[in-house]
C-alpha cells in the first residue's frame, strides 16, 4: 500500500527511482523521470567498499529491509526515504494519483491538499504500471480526486488495459467530473474487462449530500455523473458512508437508489473511520455504530429484497445486528484492519473484518459476539 | 416558502393521501398534503420536504437541475415504446372445437373451412411482420382453434424461420390453443421450434365445463396440459382464466384448481365486452362483482403464499410493478400509448389487418372501425396510415379527460377500442366507464393493502416481482 513503509537510506542518486525488490543483494532500478533507460545495483551492508563500483548505487542496512519482501516496488527519493509502493503481499494496492481533490468531505479519512502535484503521480504511476507483474488480480486507483488528472486519467487506464489486461480494476471517484458526458464516452471506450468506479453517495436529499461534500451543486454533478456512466454502461459501485448527518435517512436513500440508479451493481454502506477530518468535525459527523442499527437495516434489507447487490463495510460484527450479518464484508484495507483485546474470545472473529486500526477512537460497545 | 412544482396526481384513500410523480413514484401522506404542497405551506423544516424535492415532486428551481435524469426515467417507463410493434398476432383460423359461453372470437364449428387463413394472406402478413422495426418479435397464432388449421401453422412457422435466415430477429411463437386435442404432429412443432403454449383452464371441473358448453372439456385440457407439458417442458405451458358470471362464486375453488394442477400463477381476467361475451345483460353488476371476486382471491392467494407456497396473481404482479419499481411492463392491455399498433397487431383469417385482439372481435359483429387495411397494403399505410393518426389522438391517458389529472394515470392505460365498443366514441367518459372503474378499484386496493398490510404483504409482493 502507498506510503507505508518508509525508511532512510544513503545513495549517490540524485533523481527518484523505483525499484523492484529482487532479493538481498541486487536488483534493477529505473529512474522514473526517464522510464527504463538506465539501472543501478543495491548494496545492503555498510562496509562495502564504493569505490570498487562504477554503476550508480544505493546503499541500505539490513534493518532498513524489514517489512520489505520480494516483488515489492519500492520508491526511492534523493531526500533519502523509501516509500512501498506496491506491496507483493497485499490484495489492496492502490494506484495513488493526486492529494487535490474537488470535495471537501466532513468525514474524509485522507485529507485532500492543494498542491500541484499531478504531472509527478502522474509519471510515478506511468512507470509503475510497467512495473507491475502482470498476474496482479486487483488494483484500485485513488486520491484525492483521479479525475483531477482529466486526460491524463484516459491515459494511465489506457496504459492499464495493455499492460494488465486481466486485472480487475477499481477507480474511486466523487463521480463530479463525470456530468461531462465526452469524458465518460472517453473512459468508457478505453474498454477495460473488468472495471468499477466507486462514488460515494451521502444522501437522497441534495442540501445534505452537499453539506457532507462541502460542496455546493456537488449532489446534482455527482447524480448526473451517474446517469451518464450508466448511459455507457459503466458498472458503478455506490458508497453511502453513514454519518450523523445522514443517518436517519437511510431507508430513504435506499428506495431513492432503487428508483433512481437501480442499474448500479452494488451498493455498500460503510462505517465511518475516525481519522482524518473526522475529529475536527466530530459534533456535526459522528455517531456511535450502534446508534444506526434499526435504520442500516431498514436500508440493507430494501435494497436485498429488490435483487440489488449489497453490503455492509467497515463495520466489525459486533456492532450490527444478526440478521445483517450476512452482508457484512472484511472490507478494511489489510494494512488498515484491527482487532482488540475483547476480540480475543469471539467466536465470530474468524468471520470479521475488524475495525479501522488507524481510527484514533473506537465504539466503546466493541464485544465478543 | 418558494419552491416550483413538478407535475404530481394525488388521490385519498381512506385517511391517506397518494402523491404520485409523473414517473410513477409515490409517497404516501396525511391528508390535505397537495393542497399545503400547492399553497406553497411546506417549510423546509417539515419532515416531508426532504422527500418532496428527493421525490420530483416539488423543485427549487423551476427547471430541476436534474431534469435530464427524471427524463431518462421517464424512457425507462415508456421503454415498451422502444421497439414499436413486437407482438404479431396471426388468427389462422376463426373454427373451434368447443362452444364457451363467453367466446371473444365469435367462433365457427369446425368443419367450416373458409374461415381459416389462406397462403397467400400468410405470405402477405409474415412480410409485414419483419417489417417491424423490433429486434425480438412474437408471433401469437389464435383462433378459433389454430391447431384445426394445423397445415397452415406448420407452414407460417416454416416459412418464417425461412425468411429469418436472413432477417435474424430474435422470434417467440405462442400458441394460443385449448389444449383438447393435442396430436403428435402438433407437439412435434411444438418441440422442434420452443413454441410457447396459452391455453385456457377456468377453474375446477364444474366450472370449466360450464363455462366451455361442454361436459368432457375439463378432462380433455388437464390431460392436453400434463401432455406438453411432458413433452415440451414444464414452462413452457401458461393458462389464462376468464372470469363467467357462474365462476364469480367461486374465486377460492378457481385458485385451488389452479394449484391442484401445478401452475404457481393464475392470471384473474374479467370478461371483455366483445363477441358473444357482450351477451352478458348487467355489465355494472357484473363488474362489481368481479371487483370483490378479485379482492377475495387476491386475499386468498397471499393466504396462500404466507404458507410458504409460491402462487403468484399475475395481473397484481403488473400492477405492483408499476407502482413499485422504475421499469416498464411488457403488458399491452394496459399502458399509454396503448397497445394497440404500438406494442400489438392482428392478421386476421381474412387477410384484413386490426390494430388489436379486440379490434377484430367487433368487425366480426361487422363493425370495421378499427381495420387498418387488408395484408396486402404497404406497411406505412397500416401502421402510420390516417386510421392509425386517428387513433393516435386516444391513445394516450395523457391526453384524455379524466386520466390526465387520475393519480393512478401511470400506472392505468388508456382503450380507445373499449371506449368505442362501450361508450361508442375512442375518448371515452370516464365517470360511467367500467374500465376505469374495474382497474381503478384494483389499482387502488393494491394500494390500500400497501398501506394497511404493508409488512404482511410487502414479502410476498417482492417475491412475484422477482421472479418476473
Amino acid at each position: 500500500m502507498y506510503n507505508s513503509t518508509i525508511r532512510s537510506f544513503k545513495s549517490s542518486i540524485d533523481k527518484e527511482a523505483l525499484i523492484i525488490f529482487g532479493g538481498n543483494q541486487i536488483s534493477i532500478g529505473h529512474y522514473f523521470s526517464e522510464p527504463l533507460v538506465d539501472s543501478f545495483k543495491i548494496l545492503i551492508g555498510t562496509d562495502i567498499n564504493i569505490n570498487s563500483i562504477d554503476t550508480e548505487f544505493l546503499l541500505l542496512k539490513e534493518e532498513d529491509l524489514i517489512n520489505i519482501t520480494i516483488g515489492d516496488i519500492l520508491l526511492f527519493r534523493p531526500n533519502g526515504t523509501i516509500r512501498k509502493i506496491y506491496n507483493s503481499k497485499s490484495e489492496d494496492n492502490v494506484l495513488f494519483l493526486t492529494e487535490q481533490c474537488n470535495n471537501y468531505c466532513l468525514m474524509c479519512s485522507q485529507p485532500p491538499r492543494k498542491t500541484d502535484d499531478i504531472d509527478y503521480y502522474f509519471s510515478l504511476n506511468t512507470l509503475l504500471i510497467k512495473l507491475l507483474p502482470k498476474n496482479i488480480a486487483k488494483l484500485g486507483i485513488s486520491g484525492g480526486e483521479p479525475t483531477l488528472l482529466k486526460k491524463k486519467l484516459v491515459i494511465l487506464l489506457e496504459q492499464i488495459k495493455s499492460c494488465l489486461p486481466e486485472t480487475a480494476i477499481y477507480l474511486l471517484s466523487n463521480g463530479k467530473n463525470f456530468d461531462d458526458i465526452s469524458y465518460v464516452q472517453e473512459i468508457s471506450e478505453i474498454g477495460l474487462n473488468d472495471f468499477v468506479i466507486g462514488i460515494p453517495f451521502h444522501s437522497d436529499f441534495y442540501k445534505d449530500h452537499d453539506l457532507i461534500t462541502q460542496s455546493q451543486d456537488s449532489y446534482n454533478r455527482t447524480l448526473k455523473g451517474l446517469y451518464n456512466l450508466a448511459r455507457f454502461n459503466l458498472n458503478i459501485e455506490l458508497r453511502v458512508v453513514i454519518n450523523k448527518i445522514n443517518y436517519s435517512r437511510l431507508y430513504q436513500i435506499s428506495n431513492y437508489i432503487f428508483h433512481n440508479l437501480p442499474f448500479v451493481c452494488h451498493v455498500a454502506f460503510m462505517g465511518m473511520e475516525y481519522t482524518g477530518l473526522v475529529p475536527k468535525n466530530k459534533k456535526e459527523i459522528w455517531i456511535d455504530q450502534t446508534e444506526y442499527n434499526t435504520q442500516l437495516k431498514n436500508a440493507v434489507l430494501n435494497l436485498a429484497s429488490w435483487g440489488i447487490y449489497v453490503s455492509v463495510f467497515n463495520l466489525p460484527l459486533c456492532l450490527v445486528e444478526k440478521t445483517l450479518h450476512q452482508y457484512v464484508k472484511k472490507s478494511i484495507s489489510d494494512w488498515k484492519v484491527e482487532y482488540f483485546e475483547q476480540c480475543i474470545n469471539c467466536v465470530l472473529k474468524a468471520d470479521c473484518g475488524g475495525d479501522f486500526g488507524t481510527s484514533l477512537k473506537h465504539s466503546v460497545n466493541i464485544q465478543p459476539c | 416558502m418558494d419552491y416550483s412544482l413538478l407535475p404530481f396526481r394525488f388521490e385519498r384513500i381512506e385517511d391517506s393521501e397518494i402523491i404520485v410523480n409523473e414517473v410513477g413514484d409515490f409517497l404516501i401522506c396525511p391528508t390535505g398534503t397537495s393542497k399545503n404542497i400547492v399553497e406553497r405551506n411546506i417549510k423546509e423544516e417539515d419532515s416531508i420536504y426532504k422527500d418532496l424535492i428527493a421525490n420530483h415532486i416539488i423543485s427549487i428551481a423551476t427547471i430541476p437541475a436534474l431534469i435530464d435524469n427524471l427524463a431518462a426515467r421517464y424512457r425507462t417507463k415508456k421503454a415498451f415504446l422502444d421497439s414499436f410493434t413486437v407482438l404479431h398476432i396471426f388468427v389462422m383460423t376463426i373454427r373451434c372445437n368447443q362452444n364457451c359461453i363467453y367466446c371473444q372470437a365469435s367462433s365457427r364449428t369446425s368443419d367450416q373451412v373458409n374461415y381459416d387463413i389462406s397462403i397467400e394472406t400468410l405470405n402477405y402478413a409474415i412480410d409485414l411482420m419483419f417489417q417491424s422495426p423490433s429486434p425480438h418479435l412474437t408471433m401469437e397464432f389464435q383462433g378459433g382453434e389454430p391447431t384445426i388449421a394445423f397445415e397452415k401453422l406448420k407452414y407460417a412457422i416454416e416459412k418464417t424461420e425461412e425468411i429469418n435466415i436472413k432477417k435474424n430477429k430474435i422470434i417467440t411463437y405462442v400458441l394460443c390453443t385449448n389444449s383438447v386435442s393435442f396430436s403428435d404432429e402438433i407437439l412435434d412443432l411444438c418441440l422442434k421450434y420452443k413454441i410457447l403454449i396459452s391455453t385456457s383452464l377456468d377453474g375446477p371441473e364444474f366450472i370449466h365445463n360450464q363455462n366451455r358448453g361442454k361436459s368432457d372439456s375439463y378432462q380433455k385440457v388437464v390431460q392436453g396440459i400434463n401432455i406438453a407439458r411432458d413433452k415440451l417442458g414444464f414452462d413452457k405451458i401458461s393458462a389464462l382464466m376468464t372470469t363467467s358470471n357462474y365462476s364469480l362464486d367461486y374465486p377460492k375453488e378457481i385458485i385451488d384448481s389452479y394449484i391442484e394442477n401445478n401452475f404457481s400463477n393464475i392470471f384473474i381476467r374479467a370478461l371483455n365486452p366483445y363477441g358473444l361475451a357482450q351477451n352478458n345483460d348487467n355489465w355494472e353488476k357484473y363488474n362489481h362483482s368481479f371487483i370483490e371476486f378479485y379482492k377475495t382471491a387476491l386475499d386468498y392467494i397471499i393466504d396462500i403464499n404466507k404458507r410458504g407456497i409460491y402462487f403468484e396473481e399475475s395481473f397484481t404482479t403488473l400492477i405492483l410493478k408499476k407502482i413499485l419499481t422504475p421499469f416498464s411492463t411488457g403488458f399491452v392491455d394496459l399502458q399509454s400509448p396503448a397497445g394497440l399498433i404500438n406494442s400489438v397487431i392482428v392478421y386476421n383469417y381474412d387477410g384484413c389487418v386490426y390494430a388489436s385482439d379486440e379490434s377484430r372481435m367487433l368487425a366480426e359483429h361487422n363493425d370495421f372501425t378499427f381495420r387498418l387495411g387488408t395484408v396486402k397494403d404497404k406497411y406505412n399505410d397500416i401502421f402510420y396510415g390516417e386510421k392509425s393518426l386517428e387513433i393516435a389522438n386516444t391513445w394516450a391517458n395523457e391526453a384524455l379527460a379524466g386520466c390526465s389529472d387520475c393519480a393512478y394515470q401511470t400506472y392505468c392505460g388508456a382503450d380507445p377500442v373499449r371506449n368505442y365498443t362501450t361508450q361508442n366514441n375512442m375518448n371515452g367518459f370516464r365517470p360511467t366507464s367500467l374500465f376505469c372503474k374495474k382497474n381503478k378499484a384494483i389499482i387502488e386496493h393494491v394500494f390500500l393493502l400497501l398501506i394497511t398490510r404493508n409488512e404482511e404483504v410487502m414479502p410476498v409482493f417482492k417475491n412475484w416481482l422477482n421472479k418476473n
